[in-house]
Order: C-alpha cells, then structure tokens, then sequence
C-alpha cells in the first residue's frame, strides 16, 4: 500500500508545484525538494531491510563482507549524487547538477583504485621480473 | 576442496549482487562507472584463489585499501594508524627493556663473580643473572604500581672452575645441621643445588623456608656441596635474594647440560 501513499504524495506535490510556480518559483522548488526527500526517507526502512537480509546472506554463505560494503557503498554514492544533480537540475542549475554527478563519478572511480591496486599487484608479481 | 566451494559461493554472490545493482542504478550516465568498478570486483573474486597464493588475504587488502581511501578523504579518522604507533611504542619499550634489563644482569653477573672470589676464594668460570622485571606481583596487588616494576633476581647460574681447593662448611647456619646430619647416610653425593625459579615474591618467600629442609639440606653431604653452601649463603648475604634462585654448577657438569 505505501506505493499509492507515495504516488499520492507525488501527485499532490506536482499539482501543488503547477498551482504555486507562476507566482512564488522559489516555494515551487522547496516544495520539489521536499517531496524528494520524504520519498527518500519512506524508502529509507525498506532498503535497511534489504540490506539486512543481503549481510544475512553474506554472512551464512561465508562470503566476505567487504565485497557486500563495496557494492553497497557504489549504489549509495550513485543514488545520492543523482538524487541531489536532480534537484538542482529543477532548480535550473545545470551546470552544478553536472558537478555533482561528476563529483559522485569521481568518488565511485576512488573506491575502484583499492581494487586496481590489488589486481596489479598480483599481475606483476605473478610474471616473472 | 572447500576453498573452491568458498571461491565458487564468492563469485555467485558477487555476480547476483551486481545484477541486483544493475537494477538499481537510478540512471545511465552512472552506469559505464559503476559496471567498471563492480567488474573490477569480481575480476577481484575470480582472481583471489592466485591472490592468496602469492601472498595475503585479498578482502583484507582491500579492507586495509579502502580504510586508507577513506582515511585520506577525512583524515579526523585515524583511529588505526594512532592505534599502530601506540602498538610500536610499546614493542620498543619492550625491546628496550629487555636490552637493560640483560646488560644489568651482566653487571651483576660480574660483580658477584668478583664477591664470590674475594670471599670465599673459590675459583668461579663465570655467574650468569637472569633478570626479569616482577610482573605478575604488582599487577596482583595494584595496577597502578605498574609504572614502578622493579626488576628482580631471577636466577643467579654460578658456574664453578676446575681444581679448586675444598672448603670447609664454617659459614652454613645452624638451623640446617641436625637434618643434614640425618640425611648423611642415606646420600652419598649431590653435586648440585638445583632449585626451580619462583617468579613471584611471595612464593619465593615460602620456598626459601621450605627449601633448606628439603634439598638443601640434602646437599650438605661432602665437600663440593658445602662449598657450593658457602656459595650461596654468600649470595643471598650479600644480595639479599632468595636461595632458591640460585644454582650451582660443577665443572663437569656442563657437558651433561
């Protein structure tokens, strides 16, 4: 049922959106952002859920959990950074929106260069010198 | 062959993960970024049985890898790195107080070696003092007192030179000759006073009264043995340590050792 709670919420703040952006855009934007956010937030317990049981999983299975972190870690740094290009991109700033997203590329590239490093290394110390 | 279940587990959970991301990914422009990182994994978990055979626990890499990203991108957390210095302080203040503690033991080694030869003019090769800081004591009574350790005698190894003259048995104390004089025929000759190491003091204490009834007593039986009585009453005069640390050994006996 909470998808038609969020629908609900979705819908009611785009008409707010339409009726309020002729005369106030500032409160237009808030509004936008605000929606965002509770969305966000309702999403919040169900994700915790998911990743609960993903570590369960992990942790049964004896799988490491640093790949878990990792992954995990991208997806965080990928839904933030787009959450936040998209508001600004509302806003009419594009060019900080496209900063933002690169800024969250450039972060996801970071938590490549770990890995890099390890499979270089090995590479180099399995062929000969 | 249960490394290669764990290896075959790791892939398939990464695998299902990144397609479960796959899913996830809020748009395109992020994706060519996160398919290159989350390849670069499981070419990481394809390639981790070669890992650890050349050397290292390839998730505890990336562990310690990761840590260093993130410590360089806010460096207010470095709880580890200030837990690994704590850590080599305390090994060089181990090491160094090792390295005191035996050149302490030489010195008095050395001193003791010229007491015995002064006063008794036995002729000794050489004493050896082990050392050893009274550890388990103090933490007994207070951990505080812990900064105040004081070394303590461990174990005093005199080892005594050949053709030496014999001695008579003038300085053994009186309380041990009625036992001694019981023991005499039973044992012919004990060569050796040989008594095990107490660290702790206060079990130092009550071995020191119980051991002259026991084998120190014995010991008195013939000439070396009185000898090496005058030996040690001498030490523990002159030193003020326990009997029992210390320990006798007669010039043949060191082949046998």
């Amino acid at each position: 049922m909470e998808i038609i709670q969020i629908v609900g919420l979705g819908l009611l703040a785009a008409v707010l959106i339409l009726v309020i952006k002729e005369q106030k855009p500032i409160f237009a934007f808030l509004i936008a952002a605000f929606t965002g956010i509770t969305i966000f937030l309702l999403l919040i317990s169900k994700i915790s859920s998911i990743i609960d049981v993903l570590e369960e999983l992990a942790k049964a299975s004896g799988v490491q959990m640093i790949y878990l972190k990792t992954i995990l870690k991208i997806i965080g740094i990928a839904y933030i950074a787009e959450f936040g290009a998209q508001i600004v991109r509302d806003a009419g700033q594009e060019s900080i929106a496209s900063k933002i997203e690169l800024a969250g590329k450039v972060l996801i590239m970071v938590l490549a260069i770990p890995i890099i490093g390890i499979i270089i290394e090995t590479i180099m110390k399995l062929l000969p010198v | 062959m249960t490394w290669i279940g764990s290896w075959l587990k790791e892939i398939i959970f990464v695998v299902l993960l990144a397609g479960f991301i796959d899913l996830l990914l809020p748009n395109r422009s992020f994706e060519r970024y996160v398919r290159l990182v989350v390849s670069l994994l499981i070419l990481l978990t394809l390639m981790s049985p070669v890992v650890k055979l050349i050397g290292g626990d390839p998730a505890q890499k990336l562990q310690t890898a990761l840590n260093q990203a993130a410590k360089e991108l806010d460096p207010e957390v470095d709880g580890s790195s200030t837990h690994q210095i704590v850590q080599q302080g305390l090994a060089l203040r181990k090491k160094q107080e090792a390295q005191s503690l035996k050149w302490a033991g030489q010195e008095v080694a050395k001193e003791m070696e010229q007491q015995i030869e002064s006063q008794t003019e036995i002729q000794v090769d050489r004493v050896e003092v082990t050392l050893a800081v009274n550890r388990q004591a103090s933490q007994q009574e207070d951990e505080q007192q812990q900064s105040a350790e004081k070394p303590v005698i461990n174990q005093v190894e005199v080892f005594l030179a050949e053709n030496q003259q014999p001695e008579s048995e003038a300085s053994r104390p009186n309380e041990e000759k009625p036992k001694s004089a019981i023991s005499v025929p039973v044992i012919k000759q004990i060569e050796k006073v040989n008594v095990s190491v107490k660290e702790n003091a206060t079990q130092e204490a009550k071995s020191g009264t119980e051991g002259p009834t026991g084998t120190e007593g014995q010991g008195l039986v013939g000439k070396p043995s009185s000898r090496n009585q005058e030996i040690v009453n001498q030490l523990t005069k002159n030193w003020g340590i326990s009997r029992t640390v210390v320990k006798i050994h007669e010039p043949g006996e060191q082949a046998e050792n």
